[in-house]
């Protein structure tokens, strides 16, 4: 098992206050595991606390409560870079995922500076194999994140995702912000890099559509713990829970009323 | 971003004007005609002439060598106030920013309770306390502003380190210091430097004011708000006489006002 997430529990301070303690109950009670080259998808409507989820799982947060192992190591008791070379994320919004002041290359040889001594040439050389590999070109790398469309700049933190070639990485609504047509692009390349680097994904979105496309497995998410999970995508249709089957519902839904609407337009 | 400066006609105007005055004010011995302390009754209220360019004051001291010596007081004092201002702005609004909780919740309330003074009352009160003289103007200056400083910093301490690209930094584990000094530190000095410019012309005028209210700078020293205090007795018999440090307050300040916006453009990534 690659991943295994034992009953987290998080919560966070509502506000400063002496008199009164208030506590926003984020978590409660996850538990899942995720296996070598598969690719998790976590959905639930905004607030459900899966971003938080994602925040615990690479790092940045720790949990109140509960664990979490990577390749059998409790990630919240060591801090060795080498187990921080097997986890990085995508986010949701590109335009705030990189610093606005470095150029494509500088942002690409950050991860490569963390873990490996490369000289400058060797960097650029692997930059350039990077951005290939999301379908960029090389003159790209000269450029700063505001010279980039959206669907380019999340490219390049894809490739920046990957170039610690990490074991899975996180992908926080990575493909929300950007528009259908690239969505599909997107989503296209992370399959076809899955494929080829055997990474795992966990996939946290709200939107079914890109779940179907992508994901082996998929959570519902509710509140805070994992109302039900589905582990082949053929069951999908079979959800037992309320919940699960209004998102469902919900999803198709939409998808009809834009074929009807699609059909309205072009006749 | 030099290329940038260098295109920004404003700025290297301002700049220019600038950093003359500071080199003129580092060399004034060498370039001041005259000495400034120097009285003489017989030639006072005098033209401008070739041994007093500018002319002389009520007591017959040359102007020009007065201008180029009270630079020292203006200029140097105001670099150091702000200087003191920033380092003491920035420590505090690093720890509030970082610490959270508790201690930032206590050094932000005494924040506010700094920032409700309006600032020349609290100068005006500080100098009445401490007693008159440009030390205690200075000491008065910093105690008002550092608050607005540390404020500043703080907020973008926070804002920085929920930016994704610091959370990023974090999940591969990349080093304290390069997160610092690569992706926190620019962007604040951005800031910082913007804003410091800015308010090195409010502390130039806030430094003159109380020199022309006879609080910071005493006489006979020359300073250009002292110097314009003195002027202004005589200022329907001699209207002349408040010209030249007047202008010299004027081009300064602006000059520190049009280079601070033109920072903001210049340091700001987006601007292309």
């Amino acid at each position: 098992m690659l991943l295994e997430v034992k009953d987290i529990y998080k919560s966070y301070k509502k506000s400063f206050n002496i008199i009164k303690k208030g506590k926003n109950e984020i978590l409660k009670g996850v538990s899942f595991n995720l296996k070598e080259g598969e690719c998790l998808g976590i959905i639930g409507e905004s607030g459900s606390g899966k971003s938080t989820l994602g925040r615990l799982i690479i790092g940045v947060e720790k949990a109140d409560s509960g664990s979490i192992h990577l390749d059998g190591i409790d990630i919240s008791k060591t801090n060795s870079s080498s187990i921080k070379k097997k986890s990085s994320v995508v986010f949701q919004d590109y335009s705030s995922s990189v610093n606005p002041r470095f150029k494509v290359i500088d942002i690409l040889s950050e991860p490569m500076k963390t873990f490996e001594k490369l000289t400058k040439k060797d960097r650029i050389k692997k930059a350039i194999n990077l951005l290939d590999k999301v379908g960029l070109s090389e003159e790209y790398l000269y450029r700063y994140p505001h010279e980039l469309s959206g669907g380019q700049l999340q490219r390049v933190c894809i490739a920046r995702a990957i170039a610690t070639n990490p074991e899975f990485i996180v992908l926080d609504e990575a493909i929300s912000s950007l528009d259908v047509s690239i969505q599909v692009q997107v989503l296209d390349l992370l399959i076809n890099l899955k494929e080829q680097m055997g990474i795992s994904y966990i996939f946290i979105t709200h939107d079914l559509t890109a779940i179907t496309y992508i994901c082996d497995r998929v959570l519902f998410f509710k509140e805070g713990v994992v109302i039900e999970e589905v582990n082949t995508m053929n069951d999908l249709k079979n959800v037992k829970e309320e919940y699960s089957r209004t998102l469902l519902h919900a999803a198709m839904m939409m998808n009809e009323e834009e074929e009807i609407y699609e059909i309205q337009r072009i006749s | 971003m030099l290329k940038k400066l260098i295109k920004d006609k404003i700025a290297v105007i301002t700049l220019i004007i600038i950093l003359t005055t500071m080199m003129v004010g580092v060399f004034a011995e060498e370039i001041a005609p005259n000495d400034p302390d120097k009285t003489s009754i017989i030639s006072k209220y005098a033209e401008g002439s070739q041994e007093f360019p500018l002319g002389t004051d009520h007591l017959g001291r040359c102007i020009l060598s007065r201008l180029i010596y009270g630079i020292r007081p203006t200029v140097f004092l105001s670099l150091l106030t702000m200087l003191c201002t920033i380092v003491i702005g920035t420590a505090i609004g690093m720890i509030s920013g970082y610490a959270r909780g508790l201690l930032d919740e206590v050094i932000m309330r005494i924040v506010d309770i700094m920032l409700s003074f309006p600032s020349q009352v609290m100068i005006l009160a500080v100098v009445g306390m401490m007693g008159v003289g440009i030390r205690n103007v200075i000491i008065a200056s910093i105690a008002i502003k550092w608050a607005w400083y540390a404020r500043m910093i703080r907020s973008t301490v926070i804002k920085y380190n929920n930016k994704n690209y610091i959370l990023y930094a974090k999940t591969i584990g990349t080093r304290k210091s390069f997160i610092i000094t690569r992706h926190m530190l620019p962007n604040i000095l951005s800031e910082i430097i913007v804003l410091a410019t800015l308010d090195t012309g409010w502390v130039i005028i806030s430094i003159s004011t109380l020199s022309f209210l006879g609080l910071g700078v005493q006489a006979p020293a020359a300073e250009w708000g002292a110097m314009l205090s003195e002027a202004k007795n005589v200022i329907t018999s001699h209207p002349t006489q408040m010209l030249a440090p007047g202008l010299a307050i004027l081009i300064l300040v602006s000059s520190f006002n049009m280079l601070g916006d033109s920072l903001r453009d210049i340091l700001d990534p987006k601007e292309v």
